[in-house]
């Protein structure tokens, strides 16, 4: 059966991990998910900026991207931990406060549109663990990744979903991948996103250096996340402390990406030998050709 | 903060100015829908692996900016930020 999903992009992975969408519009077919593009979706908004800065201007914002989702009639299937977090807690207040869901609808019929709490929002590993199943994921396996030592970053929104469900799921799928997933002591550390948002210096010292220098010592082959913030800040701290003369090229890898390495992908089809931070050491390990 | 959040979080000092580091990613919000900017290299990048060169999304949906802008517009946001609308700052007020 085929399962179709209204699909939040986000910011980050369409305009600065364009990999992660190739990859995930890759996987869907052998996964026998539909992808519906939500045309006109926005940023989710961003909760660490816009909650703080205005909680209605969040609210509102996030509100149309629902509606536009209810609009397909399709769940939503968030790609970035952040977008599901936003999502999913303003899903959760208005559909639980009518009073509230008058006054959200009061804003968003005036551009025609409405949200009545129809549709669900659901994270990717959520997806993958209760629609899909772990065993259509092995079914699909073209090509065993056991030779490969991940650190898995499992970014904190995780943490926030009922019963911290998601950071067991995360663990589900990379077993079921066959990867290695090394304990290298810093999993449930945050990666700086949000403190990066006021310092990016901070952010690097504080926490992407910590984390950075734990999977360094565990010996990985590579980092795994599904979450583009994460993602984007453990690149960037790569890149500038290369500049302080630390050495980490840690090659780095989103979920999808991962997925669709296991599914018989080449590297090249998905982007992999597009990010930034160098992903060569990676790509031989695995015998799929250096970029 | 929001009446809930000053609940659950008592300690958590009430904003009272934004951090000048919103500014940007506020404003993109605002005018593009997004936070970061698309890239030319990004949207080459895109079509190289096989998908749409601008994303299905508010990057090539100029009436979803506008929306967006009309929300916050509604907002105390503008206010608490004291930063010019797009309006505002087209005709140079």
């Amino acid at each position: 059966m085929t399962r179709s999903y209204a699909l939040f992009l986000g910011c980050y992975i369409p305009s600065m991990q364009p990999f992660a969408e190739a990859s995930l519009r890759r996987i869907a077919p052998p996964l026998k998910m539909k992808l519906i593009d939500m045309e006109g979706a926005t940023c989710c908004p961003v909760p660490e900026i816009v909650r703080l800065a205005d909680h209605d201007a969040w609210l509102y914002v996030s509100a149309r991207n629902l509606a536009l989702a209810e609009s397909l009639g399709k769940d939503i299937l968030a790609v970035c931990n952040g977008c599901w977090e936003t999502l999913y807690e303003a899903r959760e207040a208005i559909v639980n406060d009518t009073q509230l869901m008058n006054e959200v609808n009061s804003h968003l019929n005036l551009l025609d549109k409405t949200f009545e709490g129809k549709v669900k929002v659901k994270h990717f590993l959520e997806v993958m663990v209760e629609d899909i199943g772990l065993e259509s994921l092995k079914k699909a396996i073209k090509q065993p990744l056991s030779k490969l030592n991940v650190a898995v970053q499992y970014g904190c929104k995780l943490y926030k979903s009922p019963d911290s469900k998601f950071v067991s799921y995360f663990d589900s799928i990379i077993e079921s991948l066959g990867v290695n997933a090394i304990d290298y002591g810093a999993e449930k550390i945050c990666c700086g996103f949000p403190l990066s948002l006021y310092s990016l210096d901070e952010a690097m010292e504080e926490r992407a250096k910590f984390k950075l220098d734990k999977m360094q010592s565990a010996k990985v082959d590579c980092m795994v996340t599904a979450c583009p913030g994460c993602f984007d800040v453990l690149e960037k701290a790569q890149l500038l402390l290369k500049r302080q003369g630390l050495q980490y090229e840690i090659p780095m890898l989103s979920l999808t990406e991962l997925i669709a390495l296991s599914f018989g992908f080449k590297p090249q089809e998905i982007g992999v030998d597009k990010h930034r931070v160098k992903t060569k050491t990676l790509i031989t390990k695995l015998g799929m050709g250096g970029n | 903060m929001s009446d809930e959040e000053i609940v659950l979080y008592p300690w958590r000092k009430k904003v009272k100015t934004l951090p000048e580091s919103f500014k940007n990613p506020i404003m993109n919000i605002i005018r593009m829908g997004h936070i970061p900017k698309l890239a030319a290299t990004r949207e080459r990048i895109r079509e190289e692996l096989g998908i749409n060169r601008k994303p299905p999304t508010a990057y090539k949906d100029p009436n979803a900016q506008k929306e967006v802008e009309e929300l916050v517009r509604e907002t105390d946001l503008y206010d608490k930020a004291k930063w010019g609308t797009r309006e505002e700052e087209e005709s140079g007020r």
